[in-house]
This record gives C-alpha cells, structure tokens and sequence, in this order.
C-alpha cells in the first residue's frame, strides 16, 4: 500500500512538472499571434517565418496547452462533473464510486484513445508528414506526437488517482490523509 | 426483436449517457466511456467494427487540434483570467459604484453593467458566477441591500457572459455548425445588450420604489475630490472598457480575425496588469494554471463529445433521430425549433453550455441545416437560421441556467454564500430576472432582426 501511494505521488510529480512547464505557452502563444499580426499590418515578413507558418505554429502552440493538461486537470479536479446526487455522500461512498467510474469508464477510454492516438504520430512518423502548405511548418508528427504524450500523462493520472483511492479506501487507516483526492477527504481533517 | 436493438442502439446510447451522466464521474470520461461500450455492443450486433475507433484521433486532429479558429478559445480564457486576477474586475466594479452613487440601485445596476462588460472573463458559467460572487456579494451585504435582489443581480450577470461576445459559447457554436465567429458576435450584441438593458430598468425602478432594498454608498467611501475621481477613472474605468472595445471593434470592423483579436487583447490584459504592479511571477502562475486548467476541461469534453457522436452516427442515430421526430409529427422547420429549444432548456437545468453544445449540436446538425425558414428571416439561405438559432439557443440556455428550482447557476452560488443567504433568497431573488429573461427570449424569436440587423450591415451576411 505504502509502495502504491509513493507510485501515485511520483506520478502526480511528473504530470504537474510538465503541466507547470507547458503552461509558460500560453505566453509563448500571446506573442507568437502579436508578432504575426504586426508583421502582417507591417507588410515586412522575417525569412522563414511566413503568416501561414507562424499561423501553424499558433495552433500547434494551442494542441500542446491542452494537450499536456489533460492529466493535469483531471488530478486537480477541474473536469466538470454532475454530481448533484453526492454532494452529501459520505467519503468512501465517494471514494468508490470514482474508483469505479475509473475502471469502468476511463481506462477503457484511455485505452483506446491512447492505442490510437500512438498509432495516429507512429504512421505520420514514418510517412515523414508534412504541412499541406507548401509553405508551412515540416515535421508534422511532433504536434501528433505531443497529443499522443497528453493521451498517456492522462492515463498516467488516472492510475494515479486511482492507486490513492485503493489505498484510501482499502489501506490502512493512517495512510488515508495522505491520499486524498478532490473532494474525498479524510474523516476529521477540515475540509 | 434483435433487428429492431440492432437498428435503434444509437437510441439506447444515448439514454444510457442520459443516465449515467448522473454518477457523478467526469463528464468528458463517462461520454467516452459509454461511446467506446456501444462500439464493442455494435460490434456483438454487427453493425460497428472496432477499428472505426481509428476515426477519433483524426476527427480530433482536424477538428480541435489543427483548426485556427479554436486557438481564440485558450486566448480569451486567458484574457479574461488576466483581467480578473490582476484585480481590473474588482477596480471596475468599485468605479462603477461610485458613477452611479446616486442612481437608485447603483450598486446593482454596476454589477450588471460589469458583467456586460467584462463578459470575457471566462465565458464558463460556473467560474464567472462564482467570481462574481466573490467580488460583489460581500459588498452589498454590507450595504444591508436587499439579499434577494443581490443574489438575483449576480446570478444573472454572471450568465450574461456566455452570451455577450467576446463568448466562447460562441466560438465554440460557430465552430459546430460552420458560422463565421464574426457573424455570431455581431449577432448577439444587440440581444445580449437588450437583456443587459432589461436587468438594469428592473434594478433601477425596483430601487426606486423601494428604497430600502438598495441602501446607496456612504458619502466618505468614494474619493474625496474631483482630481481624484477623474484619477480613478482614467485608471480604473476607461482601460478594460477601451481593452474589450479594441478587440470587439477590430473583429467587426473585420481588422482582425477573432484568434488575433484574443491573441492582442491578451497582451493588452497582461499590459494593463502590468501597470497595475500585479503581474508578479506567483500571480502569473496562478493566472495560468487557472486558464489552463479551464481551458483543458473544455477540450476534454471535445475529446469525449467527439468519440460519442462518431459511435452514435455510426449506429445510425441520425436516422433514428429523424425517424422518431417524425413519428412524434414533428417535421415543420417551427415543431423542430420549438423542440430544440424545450430540449435545450431543459438539458440547462443540470449541464452546462459545453456539454449541451457538443453533444446536442452534432446530433441536430444535420436537421438544422435543411430547415427552412426563409418565410421568417427573409432571403439569405441557411446561414440566416442557423445564425438566429445560435442566438436563440444561447439565450435560451442562459435563461435554463437561471430557472428555479434546478437552475445550475444557483447551486454554484449556494455553494459559496454565507449561511445567512438561504436558497429560498436566491430562489426567489431570480425569479424576476428569468421573467426579464423570457420577455427577451421571446422578443429574440418574434422579432429575428435583433439578431440580424448588426451582421448584416456588418456585412458578414453577404
């Protein structure tokens, strides 16, 4: 048990790091849109750096943003959930209803969509895929490649909650407080 | 019997995602979830090969990843979270109060108006109600203002934000249905102002005839001499004022496609914040990590909404849908609309916009685009409608949002106000204002040329 929450807690590092870093494009992504439009209105292009590449770039900025915070937002909690019938549900209820939701609903899900989405980058790898236009960006499997690695940091966080939550529900009581997820706390901590 | 499960399994799927919505897992993975179990009960009948599962990722790819338009929806996330962390939302509203000190009902009537005008931030009902909560609702219980009518005031201006553009409901609606964001936000202006103006002549003449419900600003609150004043509106009042008229103006007057409108009304946001003092390294982080988080929520939902409505198209649910309208008899464009909006309405009690828009929409899709109502609009094709629609629809759901006892926007705001605010305060404080809403509602159905006058000699519908 002790080994499932240390894995569950390394894995959440890992996520958040990559999540925090990622997140500085939103900036990256403000500049890039402001440096195409001035230069555009200014009618002086730099070499190598047309409106259709910095437009593609503009977009390839957005998939990563989203991409590699899948995960993350799924252990922050921030994925919208109905959940008017259990705002009063006692912790473990809660517990295991997640746990549930996760074995049935999300693993199959990311599953699926994480095969796929290796196999989407894979193909364009190999074809060395490029930008329909012909003077767009090159490397077209490196944005493919990044959904696929939001695919699997999201999977990687569901295990993640989902090993705090066996050992939440399961585990020894003085390991309860440290995993906690959301809304499922510990009795007796503040909540 | 097994030919008749066979032909109709898109219906079963989607009452089970009806259900199991309820269970209180995340959305984006139950939609997912469900699509990727009736894929496999397809391929038990038959009738789905599990390699059809292939088509997410390309459908995602083409349809959220590389698709410009999309890039305003993170922009304007990030713009709006820029404007309210850095404190530019509280300023505004302390500005306002002071400009309309002696109007009766000035606080209310400020809360209104900076929900118009900062309708940007966010555009996610639950975050803007939330935020507004939190910056106007202790104030007016400390004016001892009348609990109904400062409850019924937030609510109703934080919903105002997925309407008024800059709106990524509308971003993300255009994007569905394949209408130009400049058309949709030139639409909804004047039906989003017309609400606005409905909420602010009920405040006015409530305050008025009740002067206990509304206690004005003490005298010592405000600044003390008229350098002071002047000093705070040209900090406080005019820059996010001209910040969201810059980039309203730029993409009506069609300077600027919505994503660079966004992209330079974040900078500009990071500007104001800047100047403010605000922009330290921890307020920046935070400012991301909110609007990232924000922003992933949304797309997720793509991601979950896309593999669902591919399942359910493949099991043939647009027949299904088609067949069962018809056999209820409803197959004129008016029966279709009215069905729409009831359905809408009702689905507006428990979700929000995101959800309702990326699953009813693709499903509707196919129906909307046929219908017919030329006789209503005047002539101008299936652009006219779908515009009308999409504004109709945003109306529509805000107005869900807002309705007793379900209304979702009053449980965000339960969940946040003091004890002393009951349920029955917010209950009976919004009844008036989703009358407001349907008289708006209704003036946007009968009279369609408040939606279109503004696109039209905008030029965006020729």
């Amino acid at each position: 048990m002790e080994l499932m929450l240390r894995i569950a807690d390394h894995l959440r590092a890992v996520i958040t790091k990559i999540a925090e870093w990622s997140g500085w494009l939103f900036i990256a992504c403000v500049v890039v849109i402001c440096f195409d439009v001035l230069t555009r209105k200014a009618g002086y292009q730099l070499p190598g750096m047309g409106s259709t590449r910095l437009q593609e770039l503009e977009w390839h900025l957005h998939l990563t943003l989203f991409s590699l915070w899948l995960g993350m937002a799924y252990l922050k909690n921030a994925h919208v959930r109905i959940d008017v019938a259990f705002t009063n549900a006692k912790p473990r209820t809660m517990a295991l209803w997640e746990f549930w939701g996760i074995v049935v609903f999300a693993i199959p899900y990311c599953a699926v969509a994480l095969y796929f989405g290796t196999n989407f980058a894979w193909v364009s790898f190999i074809q060395n895929e490029m930008s329909d236009a012909a003077s767009g960006l090159p490397y077209r499997y490196v944005p493919k490649t990044i959904i696929a690695a939001g695919l699997l940091l999201l999977m990687l966080s569901v295990l993640s909650v989902m090993f705090r939550l066996i050992v939440f529900i399961w585990g020894p009581g003085h390991l309860r407080k440290a995993a906690e997820f959301g809304p499922i706390k510990a009795e007796g901590s503040a909540s | 019997m097994i030919d008749w499960i066979a032909d109709h399994l898109a219906l079963f799927l989607f009452f089970a995602l009806a259900t199991l919505l309820f269970c209180g897992f995340p959305v984006a993975f139950v939609l997912g979830g469900v699509g990727i179990f009736f894929g496999l009960i397809g391929w038990a009948f038959d009738v789905f090969n599990p390699i059809q599962f292939f088509n997410l990722l390309p459908r995602v790819w083409g349809g959220v990843a590389a698709n410009p338009i999309l890039v305003a929806v993170p922009m304007f996330i990030f713009m709006g979270t820029v404007l309210e962390r850095s404190g530019v939302a509280n300023d505004l509203l302390h500005c306002l109060q002071v400009l309309l000190r002696r109007v009766p009902g000035g606080l209310a009537m400020s809360v209104t108006i900076m929900g118009t005008i900062m309708a940007a931030t966010t555009g996610i009902v639950g975050a803007s109600v939330v935020m507004l909560t939190l910056i106007a609702l202790p104030t007016m219980l400390d004016r001892k203002y009348n609990k109904e009518l400062a409850v019924g005031t937030i609510a109703s201006a934080g919903t105002l934000g997925i309407l008024i553009p800059p709106s990524i409901m509308l971003v993300i609606m255009g994007d569905l249905l394949s209408v130009s964001v400049g058309t949709l936000f030139a639409a909804a202006l004047i039906p989003g102002l017309l609400l606005s103006v409905l909420y602010l002549g009920y405040q006015f003449v409530l305050s008025w005839m009740r002067p206990e419900f509304a206690p004005p600003m003490r005298a010592d609150e405000g600044p003390l001499d008229a350098r002071e004043y002047w000093t705070m509106l040209w900090k406080s009042f005019l820059p996010p004022s001209f910040l969201i008229f810059l980039v309203l103006g730029s993409i009506y007057l069609g300077w600027a496609t919505p994503t660079e409108a966004a992209g330079v009304g974040s900078a500009g946001a990071l500007v104001l914040a800047g100047v403010r003092g605000r922009l330290t390294l921890r307020n920046l982080k935070e400012i991301i990590e909110s609007s990232a988080l924000t922003n992933a929520m949304v797309f997720f939902i793509f991601f979950g909404a896309t593999l669902f409505s591919f399942v359910f198209r493949a099991l043939g649910g647009d027949d299904v849908v088609e067949h069962i309208l018809k056999g209820i008899g409803i197959d004129t464009g008016w029966e279709i609309f009215i069905f729409l909006m009831v359905l809408t309405f009702i689905l507006g009690f428990f979700f929000d916009w995101i959800e309702i828009c990326l699953i009813v929409l693709p499903i509707f899709a196919p129906i909307l685009k046929q219908a017919d109502f030329s006789a209503h609009l005047g002539e101008g094709g299936p652009i006219l409608f779908l515009t009308w629609f999409i504004v109709c629809m945003s109306v529509n759901l805000q107005t869900a949002f807002l309705t007793p006892p379900f209304g979702f926007t009053l449980f965000y705001m339960k969940g946040i106000v003091p004890p002393e605010v009951t349920m029955m305060h917010i209950y009976r404080g919004i009844i008036p204002f989703v009358l407001l809403q349907i008289a708006g509602l209704t003036l946007t159905i009968v009279f369609p040329n408040l939606v279109l006058w503004l696109p039209r000699i905008s030029g965006f519908l020729n």
